[in-house]
């Protein structure tokens, strides 16, 4: 403003030409009409033309036409006193309005300068995704799975895994603390939604600083945000439940948590008892691509994909512990975990072997388990830069899994009592660094120890005969050993803007000794093996944009494996061509040759179950098989339809033969190499519709498969897998919605002239009302039809979450029906079998949270 | 009666010509877009009739340069290897001409759509005058609030600058719009710096600048109608896709992915 009071003094040859145009006054409106003009007398549009009080107050603002014209209509109440006309590209006037007189407003150009330079800071990321969850009618005290589940686009799974879209995440962060790593189900089954202010989707998540500049990567995470007012308190919850049924069992569950979370240190304890039958040792732990410790002599269980608490009951307990600590560089993260299930199941079971007409056996198991896992995960890694990125995980695993089976097979009862001990611990290290001329350089050293032990007991006459043994029990001493060490370093390159090219080298070393005995000793039970296998692995990739529309990326292996002095070089190769023409068409082609697993190199027959034998060989031979895939998506222009066709042809030169053979009940399963080729076909089509409110999805996938029954014969056993889908979901904006489900499933084995078939039928239900806001209403209805018998489970619940309380209640009534069993079938190449295993009769369970 | 004899007395003696003042000046912006959670650099050119506001033209802190491409349809800024960028070789526009009282501008529904030309009348703001005011750089700014399609803004304008112009549609205030905010936080516009006059840039002639090879205008109306269609077509597409990978959804909104909000018909 000043500028322009300084410009009004040195405007001296300003004409001043001032009339009142016209004043019109009804009643106590004022009109002011005027005209600007500039020196030339040309009217002047766009001059800002404002009326003010005395105290120079705007009463109204205007623009001149294009006639450089103005009129106000002014209620005369508001004293209107000074007229000012200003621009920026003309002196600024201001005149006193005389009613009397014209106005008109002639205006000089202005010399103005203006430069003017605000910094600003605000840093937006661009991969940041706010999911706003307070629309979507969040509970106080529900988990924060519970409130993902809600939330477009997420999906939860039975094991509490989460995916966004079609992608799984990586971690759950808290306010960008990692917790729990990859074991994030600890944080989204414990935490609580309250304490969240939101959730946060970090697309292109890549914890390695150096990477996160130059690579697009495809992993996601989830960031939870925390209140303000939870960042520096204690919080937690305590549920408790009862519940009883037809059954004189009673069931309990009791479930805390407890938590701290602050800027530099955060923890969470998560405890939990039930005896609802969920388990309390997730399946997942650790790194899914290291070399484990796998026990040799297993449990006969199922896992059926019936909810835990229509099945078996298992009794569980756990405790985790996650600490996160930060300092000025330094990132700590710790889990520890201890965790004991104790499980019972009870199975029978009918089995055939489709070559052997005569050989067929019925048994009844009933199993007792008990499992208990301390596991830790040190994890320390720098802040990073884009230069540099470390991290180090340490881990270690005591595990002790003890159980006992009483089997009544073919009428003969057996049993047997098996403890198996681990100790184990990995290390794992990992540096990156980028050069100046930006080459990546990527670097990991993993080292792994374990040690096995399992001691097994059987009272099996069958067996004594078999192993020569004057007593009826047997027993079967298994230690293993297992050293690893690796090396992997790989460079990634930009060549050019549409070529990008990678290169890496893997070194793996892995020392793994058997040491497995009968007792009574039997030379033809015993393995005494240690197997050492080194490979060096050559990968160079390269990936080349072709044109807005194509990509292709191939990558050729080359491994020169190493194992017991004998050694060969292996070739793999990879292309994929990926084009956008008729929709998305994705084609690909591989070659892969690898080597079995160390067990299978095993020369003797070992215990593997109560009754089954397993051998291998020494065979120095890759498997190879070689893969076509065809995959096309399209959807209409409307976008009301989607159809995806995919094709996968499988063939494979050479494979690993499991013959079965049952000599006075007991199972021997020989395990070989044969050159023969097995052929495998995959259609699937999916597709998809809109109609009003509905959506539709019909699926199909059919299987066809050669696979060689033996090394001599030319005929291959034929397998055929047919499985329709027909779905339908309503979008109902009402709070009631279904979906409904109908899958049938044919499977038919040819050989030579035998013929062997099943199928199987099921329907699923799905109804989600929320009744009120306080109310939650939920069916789910599975029926299955499996050889003339029908099966219905029907489990309803019941919540009720009273607003603006610390209390919250929940009614469950599962296996409503009162079904008293279920049965599955399985087949493999040799033989099929049909499993009925009990359910838990008709019971109620009531729960009561309170949060604090 | 009176009032339409002057009116035709003054535009007998206006005679239809004015005064043009050939000066530019342009302010540079931080335009946040928190549809697509980026940053663009944007700028605001103006003379004393016209103003052009352009934004998504380069975005703020992507590595590399970019590589034209002959259509300007497609998006051209490749940052990466594998990565799109979000901005546009001719950005996305807004030019507005006081003296056809017209607004002409380009707009794209999602990323990788294409761009449409558009013209509607300069739409009137309601304008609501607060008292609160604060300097931004050296200007003193007064607070101004307005409800405009389905949105309620905040803007700062400066009386030091007695323009009608600001950034995108925001328009009309007493001075120039320096910086500006969707209250529920969609879009956001603050000010990076200001030069007036420059020598080397001038606002477009006329509205023809905007346009491409083959393109003409298209009528409010219609876009409007192509903006209905497109929500359609993309709650179809999410609702395809949550059927295929077992996803709940939510009706794709147009509060979420629109900054003009026209409802439904």
């Amino acid at each position: 403003m000043n500028i322009y009071k300084k410009n009004m003094k040195k405007n001296r040859y300003l004409l001043i030409i001032f009339h009142l145009y016209s004043i019109f006054i009804f009643s106590q409106n004022i009109e002011i009409e005027g005209i600007v003009i500039d020196k030339d007398k040309k009217p002047i549009p766009n001059i800002l033309i404002s009326i003010l009080t005395q105290e120079k107050e705007i009463i109204k603002y205007k623009y001149s036409d294009n006639g450089g014209k103005f009129n106000f209509s002014i209620d005369g109440a508001k004293n209107p006193f000074f007229l000012k006309a200003s621009s920026l590209f003309y002196l600024e006037k201001q005149i006193t309005i005389n009613f009397q007189e014209k106005i008109i407003i002639s205006l000089s150009d202005k010399v103005e300068m203006l430069n003017e330079v605000v910094i600003n800071t605000s840093k937006i990321n661009n991969d940041t995704i706010n999911l706003g969850i307070s629309k979507y009618n969040i509970k106080k005290e529900e988990s924060i799975e519970k409130t993902l589940k809600k939330i477009p686009g997420i999906s939860v799974d039975k094991d509490g895994r989460i995916k966004y879209w079609n992608t799984e995440i990586e971690k759950i962060l808290i306010d960008g603390d990692d917790l729990a790593d990859k074991q994030y189900t600890f944080i989204s089954k414990n935490l609580r939604s309250e304490v969240l202010d939101d959730i946060q989707i970090l697309k292109n998540f890549e914890e390695n600083t150096v990477f996160k500049r130059s690579r697009k990567s495809d992993k996601i995470a989830l960031n939870l945000k925390i209140k303000e007012e939870f960042t520096n308190i204690w919080f937690g919850n305590i549920l408790i439940g009862y519940g009883n049924g037809s059954s004189n069992e009673t069931e309990h569950k009791v479930h805390s948590n407890v938590g701290l979370l602050r800027k530099k240190i955060k923890f969470l304890n998560s405890q939990k008892l039930s005896s609802l039958g969920d388990k309390s040792i997730p399946d997942f732990f650790g790194d899914q691509n290291r070399t484990n410790n796998k026990p040799v002599y297993n449990l006969k269980k199922n896992d059926i994909s019936l909810p835990d608490e229509v099945t078996n009951f298992n009794n569980g307990f756990n405790n985790t512990f996650l600490i996160n600590k930060k300092t000025k560089n330094l990132v700590f993260r710790a889990t520890n975990f201890i965790g004991v299930d104790n499980q019972k199941q009870e199975l029978f079971s009918s089995t055939d072997f489709f070559f052997q007409e005569e050989d067929s056996f019925t048994e009844r198991n009933s199993n007792n388990e008990r499992n208990t896992l301390f596991l830790g995960e040190l994890e320390l890694k720098n802040q990073g830069s884009e230069r540099n990125f470390f991290i180090n995980k340490l881990e270690y695993k005591i595990g002790n899994n003890r159980f006992s089976s009483s089997s009544i097979f073919n009428n003969n009862q057996v049993s047997d009592a098996n403890r198996t001990r681990e100790f184990a611990f990995y290390d794992n290290l990992q540096f990156t660094h980028r050069f100046k001329n930006g080459l990546i350089l990527n670097n990991e050293i993993n080292f792994g120890i374990s040690n096995l032990t399992q001691n097994t007991s059987i009272n099996s006459s069958d067996l004594s005969l078999v192993a020569q043994n004057p007593n009826s029990n047997t027993k079967q001493n298994v230690k293993k050993h297992l050293k690893s060490f690796g090396i992997k370093s790989d460079f990634t390159y930009l060549i050019s803007r549409n070529l990008k090219s990678n290169l890496l080298f893997n070194f793996n070393n892995i020392e793994e000794d058997f040491d497995i005995a009968l007792i009574p000793n039997n030379t033809s039970f015993q393995n005494d093996f240690n197997v050492k296998r080194n490979e060096f692995i050559i990968k160079p990739t390269l990936i080349f944009r072709l044109s807005k529309k194509a990509s292709l990326k191939g990558n050729i292996s080359s491994n020169f494996f190493r194992i017991n002095n004998q050694s060969q070089v292996l070739f793999n190769h990879n292309t994929i061509l990926s084009l956008n023409y008729f929709g998305s068409l994705d084609i690909s082609f591989s070659q892969i040759q690898r080597f079995p697993e160390n067990q299978t190199f095993l020369q003797n027959f070992f215990l593997i179950n109560i009754n089954s034998f397993r051998k291998g060989g020494l065979f120095f031979e890759p498997l190879n098989y070689s893969q076509f895939k065809f995959k096309l998506n399209n959807s209409n222009e409307s976008r009301t339809y989607n159809n995806e066709f995919s094709f996968e042809y499988k063939n494979s030169k050479s494979s690993i033969l499991n013959e079965f053979s049952l000599v006075n009940n007991i199972n021997f399963n020989n395990t070989s190499f044969i050159k023969r080729q097995g052929d495998e076909y995959i259609f699937k089509e999916q597709l998809i519709f809109l109609v009003n409110s509905f959506g539709f999805k019909l699926e199909t996938t059919q299987s066809l498969l050669f696979v060689p029954l033996n090394n001599q014969n030319t005929e291959r056993t034929r397998l055929y897998d047919g499985i329709y889908s027909f779905e339908i979901s309503s979008y109902f904006s009402s709070s009631l919605n279904f979906n409904m489900q109908f899958e049938y499933n044919s499977n038919i084995q040819t050989f030579e002239n035998n013929k062997s078939t099943f199928d199987s039928k099921n329907l699923k239900l799905a109804v989600d009302w929320n009744i009120s806001e306080v109310f939650n209403f939920n069916l789910n209805t599975e029926i299955y039809e499996l050889e003339r018998d029908v099966y219905n489970l029907v489990n309803v619940s019941l919540k009720y979450t009273p607003q603006d309380s610390k209390l919250s209640y929940g009614l469950k009534i599962n296996n409503l029906l009162n079904e008293d069993e279920f049965a599955f079938q399985q087949r493999n190449s040799f033989f099929s079998s049909v499993t009925r295993i009990p359910l838990v009769p008709f019971y109620t369970f009531a729960t009561i949270k309170y949060i604090f | 009666m009176k009032n339409y004899f002057i009116l035709l007395f003054f535009t007998a003696i206006s005679c239809s010509i004015y005064s043009q003042n050939s000066k530019t000046g342009i302010i540079y912006y931080t335009h946040v877009d928190n549809h697509y959670g980026v940053a663009y650099n944007s700028y605001l050119l103006f003379n004393q009739n016209k103003s052009n506001f352009v934004t998504a033209k380069d975005s703020l802190g992507l590595f590399g340069g970019y590589k034209n491409t002959a259509d300007d349809e497609t998006l051209v800024e490749i940052s990466d290897f594998d990565d799109v960028s979000k901005t546009r070789r001719r950005g996305l526009q807004v030019f507005s001409n006081k003296l056809n009282d017209t607004i002409y501008f380009t707009n794209a529904f999602s990323l990788t759509s294409r761009v449409y030309y558009v013209k509607e009348k300069r739409p009137e703001l309601n304008w609501q005058f607060e008292k609160k005011t604060k300097k931004i750089g050296n200007f003193n700014c007064n607070k101004a609030t307005v409800e405009f399609r389905g949105r309620k803004y905040i803007a700062w304008y400066t009386q030091d600058i007695p323009l009608p112009y600001g950034p995108w549609k925001l328009q009309g205030l007493p001075g120039m719009i320096l910086e500006a905010e969707s209250v529920d936080g969609f879009f956001k516009i603050s000010f990076k710096k200001i030069k007036y006059p420059v020598q080397k840039i001038q606002v477009f002639k006329n509205e023809n600048a905007l346009l491409i090879k083959g393109k003409k205008f298209m009528s409010f109306k219609r876009y409007v109608a192509l903006q209905r269609r497109h929500i359609e077509l993309t709650d179809n597409g999410l609702k395809l896709h949550a059927k295929k990978f077992d996803v709940k959804i939510e009706p794709f909104s147009e509060r979420d992915n629109f900054l003009e909000i026209f409802g439904s018909n």
